[in-house]
């Protein structure tokens, strides 16, 4: 292989690793804290990017990327927000909620696929990007847009693990996240603690989704194969610590573009679940997990 | 005057099964009840219906200072100055000492930044826990430490009634001196406190009235050294004599 090709080949794979951490990380923060798998994730992820689609069509060009991605994260924090209430927070106490989790994110991903395709269509979209054009980088032709991905991806994630450790309400969702009873012994408002996860984990879904939208071509069901990533690399890495999907995400990533290289396209996803099973069977906390589950 | 605390005719039941029985205590500021019994006989139950967290109570009432608290939610609750601690050691693991504690302070007294973290100190101060301890992950100390540390977390909320659930199990003579010096302490301080111990020396040495339970009906309240001699306390304790 030549160098060049590999280094293309590589930063394909950072770029892609950039964006899977970012809804992995979403999917953790959920599982972590409301203790369920969220299947509507891969939705918050197509809606964001419709969403975003729709504010580029009134505001197009580089600044109306920005505000397009910025109205599609707030409207989808608002959108997970809302519904924890809906979703988990009706079966909470119930010893069936993982059960029930499943079917409720299942059937508001529907409702949402579905909302997606009656208002705007079947039809395949693509987001304007923000930024064009292509970097020389070891003699490989890297374009800006996947750099401007990765590079806000990586924002994100830095903003998100500020707002965890050093912020109060981030301090609380990471203490109810580990002790829920002894956290409503200290007054935690935890309902809205854990809607804020919830909004949290949209918003980061609709990051990712406005970017993956600049960067290929959008359908209403287009979330479910991120989701699937998302869901390889929670298992991948463990949510032992904040940072363990981000370094899955990144090698997960990386597999995946030389796959897709030496194996091709179809062959690609086979083998991401391959080490899926594989770290199941021998490492089920996931490769930099312990088994216990924090934030 | 309205007494400090006061329960009444409170009960909880399981189906069938009555956790709490028609009791009732008067508590008066600055005191400390210890609360005795055999295993299941009601004692964390009673901390947990006056919480409601995990579940509040079937029928009674629980007066706070006056005003009835029993229809509050369980945040209102915590807000008003009832904290609890629990019989294991419960701490946010992950989190670091100092965070366990900023936490708890944030929550529930809305302080913010650097009054937070006088308010950390001043707690830590009051009950000895070692600052150099505050940067450690919680689940890395042994466990006198991880007593202590809940132990300051809950005077960093600032209690006025303090419910403290087997504070010495599992520590061993020394650490159990430590125990009984700092509810003297903080009792000091003006802190009402309830206490649930299995520790008898610990128990009697610092309460001032006791009151034992048995399947959830209360069988003996008064003074210490009139409850440890009554004889129906003691055959719940010893068995009937031969």
């Amino acid at each position: 292989m030549a160098f060049d090709t590999f280094v293309f080949i590589l930063v394909s794979g950072i770029v892609l690793g950039g964006l899977y951490a970012l809804m992995a990380v979403g999917l953790a923060v959920v599982w972590t804290t409301l203790d369920v798998f969220n299947f509507a994730h891969g939705a918050f992820v197509a809606l964001g990017a419709y969403v975003a689609w729709q504010v580029t069509q009134f505001a197009p060009g580089p600044q109306g990327f920005v505000f397009a991605t910025l109205a599609a994260t707030i409207f989808m924090f608002v959108v997970g927000f809302l519904l924890h209430f809906c979703l988990i927070k009706p079966f909470e106490r119930s010893p069936n909620i993982v059960l029930l989790a499943v079917i409720t994110t299942l059937a508001a991903s529907s409702i949402m696929e579905s909302s997606i395709q009656l208002i705007w269509g079947p039809r395949e979209k693509q987001i304007e990007a923000a930024v064009s054009g292509r970097f020389e980088f070891f003699g490989a032709g890297i374009g800006a847009n996947d750099l401007l991905a990765l590079v806000v991806a990586l924002a994100a994630l830095a903003g998100l693990a500020l707002f965890l450790r050093r912020t109060s309400t981030g301090r609380a969702m990471r203490a109810a996240a580990q002790n829920r009873e002894a956290a409503e012994l200290m007054g935690f408002n935890v309902a809205i603690l854990f809607a804020v996860a919830l909004g949290i984990a949209a918003a980061t879904a609709a990051l990712a989704g406005a970017f993956i939208g600049s960067l290929r071509f959008i359908n209403p069901t287009f979330g479910a194969d991120p989701l699937m990533k998302a869901l390889v690399v929670v298992i991948f890495g463990g949510v032992a610590n904040f940072t363990s999907p981000i370094y899955a995400a990144f090698i997960l990533g990386i597999i995946e573009s030389f796959s897709i290289y030496y194996l091709g396209l179809y062959w690609a996803p086979a083998v991401l679940f391959a080490l899926m099973i594989a770290v199941l069977i021998v490492k089920p906390e996931g490769l930099f997990g312990n088994r216990q589950k924090t934030l | 005057m309205a007494p400090f605390f006061e329960i009444r005719n409170l009960s909880r039941s399981f189906g069938g099964l009555k956790a709490l029985s028609n009791l009732s205590l008067v508590v008066d500021e600055g005191e400390i009840v210890g609360i005795a019994g055999p295993n299941g006989s009601g004692k964390s139950t009673l901390f947990n219906v006056i919480t409601k967290i995990p579940f509040g109570s079937s029928s009674g009432e629980v007066v706070f200072r006056g005003s009835r608290i029993e229809g509050l939610s369980d945040i209102a609750i915590a807000r008003m100055g009832i904290v609890r601690t629990f019989q294991r050691e419960t701490v946010f693991r992950s989190m670091s000492c100092v965070d366990n504690i900023l936490v708890a302070i944030e929550q529930t007294l809305g302080a913010r930044g650097a009054e937070a973290e006088k308010l950390a100190d001043e707690a830590s101060e009051i009950v000895g826990f070692p600052r150099n301890f505050h940067n450690v992950p919680a689940a890395a100390l042994p466990i006198f430490y991880q007593k202590q540390l809940m132990i300051t977390t809950a005077v960093a909320q600032k209690p006025k009634l303090l419910l403290l659930d087997e504070p010495a199990s599992s520590l061993i003579e020394d650490e159990v001196d430590w125990v009984h010096e700092v509810i003297k302490k903080l009792n000091s301080m003006g802190i009402t406190i309830l206490l649930i111990e299995h520790v008898l020396p610990l128990l009697t040495g610092v309460s001032s009235r006791l009151l034992v339970l048995e399947q959830g009906s209360r069988i003996a309240l008064g003074p210490v050294d009139d409850v440890i001699r009554n004889p129906v306390v003691v055959e719940a304790f010893l068995g009937k004599p031969q």
